[in-house]
């Protein structure tokens, strides 16, 4: 979990994320974090993330997120 | 009957000719051309009992909703004029659009009002709370139509200026009206027609996306904003809503190719495609070709704002590989274009490959920016070719030439044509050279004038060395860049492009 922390203060530094339960409502991510978050995460844990998972629920939390990884064939 | 003097004969004509049909609509709310009408209408004559006199500025702070179009058209009535802004803008980039602009109102709704007060000091501003605004009374509407003129301003959109200023350029109802003449003659809009609009009210995709509606009886559908950080979801919005005419800028394409969502969500009803405000890369383009089974028509357009949203199109014609540029094709109709060397010689058709600053004049031409009267002199010239009377010309700054087919070709931005070791060199061919290779999903070139170095930054899934390999096979190795950056994350201005200017800051930083 404090890698995925790691990786979003690192796409908007500008944002605490442990601040949020809900990264996309709170307009923490808009359109390219996520698409930059979706490259970061499948180089870092070796996941193949399907354009089809990519909605709001699997990017709220990093919850949601820890388990599209695993989801994703990643190890995390 | 009307002499069209203004876009409002349009919605005029449509609400006699469609009163029920859908309009526009987003994910919550409908309205058809009647309603729109009646809504506007009563709202234009608020306004106008709120302001003296006409050709007023009023600044919209509405999401990207039902709602701004009748705002929009409810200006317009008022006998003044519109300047949208996004309620997601940071509170400074509203505010500098309001010190350009000076508006005399601002129209709000009941979640908006907070924020703006919030933001802005200046109280003095009128606020028109649109939510608060009885819109259904309606009545008569040709004592408004009427007074208005042709020369009348519709917008004023800002764009970003080179000096960090916003830059106001003044459309008025003669240069949409002459715009929409050519693309509903050009294009295959009409009353069956759902357009799925992307592009932010404030970018002027959008004057097609609205006025076009408005002319043909078609219908616009407002695709959520947020959806397009999810593209899936955006592709299931267009598949439900019908939507068969998308008209978006490349960078949304690209999203959907890349995350390859067309394999599992299937837009079978997608006829159109469209794309301009940057260059298109062929490889998503081929994707959704590949993926469209219905898709009939591909338009490639360009054009500066100044010029009222495009003056080339390229309808494909053929086929072409990944590393090929689309050409810009030819003049839209009723447009002038001339190619300028750099000793202000014309260069013609039959000079292939050789390029020019191109430069645009016609019914198309906007004003002038908005309290820059110096700035519009610099741009809006004489054009050279008119040498009995005056008449205005604009410089585009983009480099173009002509193909041995007779198309026009982007070249590049003026200013990014650089030189190096003696070459000239457009960073744009490096670009599309770089996305011929099938590991890179987005590139930018730049050039860093002090170490005097060619620089790539690139998306994808490839080395540094095997980006260069690939290159030095595509390109001559004077245009092969020396550094690299592979990024996760390419910086966006707001209208979707790549924001070369933070690029060069963050990683060149000496200019």
């Amino acid at each position: 979990m404090e890698e995925i922390y790691k990786i979003l203060s690192e796409l908007r530094p500008e944002f605490d994320f442990t601040d949020s339960d809900d990264f996309v409502e709170d307009g923490y991510l808009d359109s390219f974090d996520i698409i930059s978050l979706v490259s970061a995460i499948e180089e870092k844990y070796n996941a193949k993330i399907d354009g089809l998972d990519v909605v709001p629920e699997n990017f709220c939390t990093v919850e949601a997120i820890a388990a599209l990884i695993r989801k994703s064939g990643g190890t995390i | 009957m009307y002499m069209r003097t203004s876009v409002l004969s349009y919605l005029e004509e449509s609400a006699e000719k469609y009163p029920d049909k859908a309009a526009f609509f987003d994910e919550k709310t409908e309205i058809t051309f009647s309603e729109l009408r009646r809504y506007a209408v009563s709202l234009g004559r608020y306004i106008k009992g709120q302001l003296n006199g006409s050709r007023n500025p009023i600044l919209v702070y509405l999401p990207k909703s039902v709602s701004s179009i009748v705002a929009f058209m409810g200006i317009l009535y008022s006998g003044n004029f519109y300047t949208p802004t996004d309620v997601r803008f940071p509170a400074d980039k509203v505010l500098s659009v309001m010190d350009a602009l000076h508006p005399s109102a601002v129209i709000v709704d009941n979640n908006t009002k907070e924020k703006f007060l919030d933001f802005n000091a200046d109280h003095t501003v009128k606020l028109i709370n649109i939510d608060e605004v009885s819109l259904d009374v309606c009545g008569d509407s040709k004592d408004l139509v009427n007074a208005i003129l042709d020369v009348d301003p519709v917008y004023v959109f800002f764009t970003s200026g080179s000096t960090g200023v916003p830059k106001g350029v003044i459309i008025n109802n003669h240069n949409v009206i002459d715009y929409i003449d050519w693309a509903v003659s050009a294009l295959p809009i009409t009353d069956k027609t759902i357009m799925g609009s992307q592009s932010p009210f404030y970018f002027d995709i959008s004057t097609q996306d609205i006025y076009a509606t408005l002319k043909t009886g078609a219908t616009l559908g407002i695709i959520p904003p947020k959806y397009f950080a999810f593209p899936a979801k955006a592709m299931q919005f267009i598949k439900e809503r019908h939507i068969n005419f998308l008209y978006w800028v490349p960078s949304a394409f690209v999203n959907v190719a890349n995350f390859d969502i067309l394999s599992s969500i299937e837009l079978d009803e997608v006829e159109l495609i469209m794309f301009g405000g940057e260059v298109m890369p062929v490889k998503q383009l081929n994707y959704w070709k590949r993926h469209l089974p219905n898709l009939k028509t591909i338009a490639n357009v360009y054009g500066p704002t100044e010029a009222t949203v495009n003056c080339t199109y390229y309808i494909v014609d053929r086929e072409f590989e990944d590393n090929e540029t689309l050409p810009l094709g030819k003049a839209c109709e009723n447009t002038g274009l001339l190619v300028l060397d750099e000793d202000g010689n014309c260069i013609d058709k039959s000079q292939v490959g050789v390029q020019g600053e191109l430069c645009v004049y016609g019914s198309s031409l906007s004003a002038g920016y908005w309290d820059d009267i110096a700035k519009t002199d610099e741009k809006y010239v004489t054009n050279p070719i008119c040498k009995h009377y005056r008449e205005k010309m604009y410089l585009t700054g983009d480099l173009v030439y002509y193909n041995e087919r007779g198309e026009l070709v982007f070249a590049g931005r003026k200013d990014f044509q650089i030189k190096h070791s003696g070459y000239r060199i457009e960073l744009g061919e490096i670009e599309a050279a770089a996305m011929g290779n099938k590991f890179v999903s987005n590139v930018c070139a730049s050039y860093d004038p002090v170490n005097k170095q060619i620089v790539l930054f690139y998306q994808g899934d490839t080395s540094e060395e095997e980006l260069r390999d690939h290159l030095l096979n595509v390109i001559p190795k004077y245009m092969v860049p020396t550094v690299y950056h592979q990024l996760q994350r390419f910086p966006y201005n707001d209208n979707g492009k790549i924001d070369r200017k933070k690029l060069n800051a963050e990683y060149i930083g000496n200019k």
